[in-house]
């Protein structure tokens, strides 16, 4: 119960602060996300894997400009082989997809926005036996797509919950009935996380006007005097 | 430290590598000897990789990776699919051998087929046909037994047996030499009702043939024997 006070005074507190963000020239964002995924289709990844724990995807975004921001970032997940007859026997399979991305921020309400998300980069799934032995590595290129809503909760912390659709292409050499099973990756990540933002570059002329301070400054007392004598 | 990092680059050099792009399947279908289908024989890939051996000096043992088992289905077929072995020296494909997922059917004989190398794949699949087992009630002895003229002129006998056995065992590429004998007895189990063929090479310890030749036997319900005179 505590803790929820404690939320809803969060709220209050930084609602005016992020009333600002349009005019954030650079910030530097890091989100971790854990998520789900419910795999579709018919490939390698659907048939023969089941998932161990929760995907991991933390990514780093700069350049907030009219609410568009870019950045990287990477997708983490470990897969037990469930149907080895499709795939081969071994363990596991620890999948790592590295991309760079562009989002799109609009505010809903007071500290509640959306954003849309695209990248692509290069996906490597290694397989390992129970010993450690290493089994090769697949490689291939992905892309994905996705919408997240983002809660605000501080200036500087955000939560965030949304599924993100992925395809990759992978370059794997099969037999002829096995290509497409091989060739074609697709699933749908669906998910929450925390945003943090570290460090934000503001315009001069922002809502929250000039950052107090108990200093006065000497050109200030001349400006007041100059004032006073006119 | 320096026997540490040899004996890991040893240790480095007899592991198997793979290449995770490619991968490839064998199939077949798994008969009696009246063509029924065998259903629940358990089938197992194997790459291989021979050890090295120095008298007094080192010895690594042969590496065997199980890339991939599978049960037959009801219709006695089977079909895997494994990532390409780099440098492996051979697959080997052993159907009715026990592994730790699987045990082995002890109501009908076992068969390996080795020395299949990733050139023999087409288009990354590799079909291996039926493969005929029977009954191990449906056994009996044959023993072959080779007499030398004269013991003094260091000759022996390189066999190789074309029938039903208990182990049977089969040279996919037919390239590796057999086991020089000479004065000894081999005692096989064999289906009975049977007419196999039996080739040898007469050869001096050096591995230079004198002569060869080749014998149909008609192996019935008794057991058989057979004398190789050279």
């Amino acid at each position: 119960m505590k803790s929820y006070f404690f939320f809803l005074l969060l709220l209050t507190f930084s609602a005016d602060r992020i009333s600002a963000q349009s005019k954030v020239l650079f910030r530097f964002d890091f989100q971790f996300q854990l998520a789900g995924r419910p795999e579709i289709g018919t490939h390698f990844l659907s048939e023969a894997h089941k998932s161990k724990g929760p995907a991991i995807d933390w990514q780093m975004s700069f350049m907030d400009f009219k609410g568009l921001r870019a950045g990287f970032g990477s997708k983490r997940a470990l897969f037990l082989i469930d149907r080895p007859q499709t795939i081969g026997d071994f363990y596991s399979s620890r999948y790592r997809f590295r991309y760079v991305h562009a989002e799109y921020h609009r505010k809903l309400v007071q500290n509640l926005e959306w954003y849309a998300i695209a990248g692509f980069g290069s996906v490597r799934i290694r397989q390992r036996d129970e010993f450690g032995g290493n089994f090769g590595t697949m490689t291939g290129f992905g892309t994905f797509t996705g919408m997240h809503l983002q809660l605000n909760v501080t200036k500087w912390l955000a939560f965030t919950a949304g599924g993100e659709y992925l395809y990759h292409r992978m370059g794997i050499a099969a037999p002829q009935e096995f290509q497409s099973y091989f060739r074609h990756v697709h699933q749908v990540w669906v998910g929450g996380g925390l945003k943090f933002t570290f460090w934000e570059q503001k315009s001069g002329t922002g809502e929250q006007g000039p950052k107090p301070t108990n200093k006065i400054r000497y050109r200030d007392i001349k400006r007041e005097e100059k004032q006073s004598i006119d | 430290m320096r026997w540490l990092f040899l004996l890991s680059c040893l240790f480095i050099s007899s592991c198997i590598s793979y290449d995770g792009n490619s991968r490839l399947m064998v199939e077949g279908r798994i008969l009696d000897r009246n063509g029924n289908p065998i259903p629940n024989i358990p089938v197992t890939v194997l790459a291989q990789k021979a050890g090295i051996y120095i008298p007094f000096v080192f010895y690594i043992p042969d590496v065997n990776n199980n890339v991939n088992q599978q049960l037959t289905d009801s219709d006695g077929r089977f079909k895997m699919l494994f990532p390409e072995p780099i440098d492996a020296d051979e697959i080997i494909i052993a159907a009715n051998r026990p592994t730790l997922k699987y045990p082995a059917n002890e109501k009908v004989n076992s068969r390996t087929i080795f020395n299949v190398q990733v050139s023999n794949f087409r288009q990354n699949a590799l079909s291996l046909g039926q493969l005929e087992m029977f009954d191990v009630d449906q056994t009996t002895d044959l023993t072959i037994e080779m007499k030398p003229s004269s013991p003094v002129d260091r000759k022996g006998v390189r066999l190789r047996f074309e029938g039903l056995t208990l182990d049977q065992e089969d040279d996919f590429n037919r390239t590796m030499s057999g086991y020089i004998f000479s004065e000894v007895y081999q005692r096989l189990s064999v289906a009975t009702n049977q007419a196999a063929a039996i080739y040898y090479d007469v050869v001096d310890f050096d591995g230079n043939v004198f002569y060869s030749s080749s014998r149909i036997i008609l192996i019935g319900e008794e057991p058989a024997n057979i004398e190789i005179e050279f």
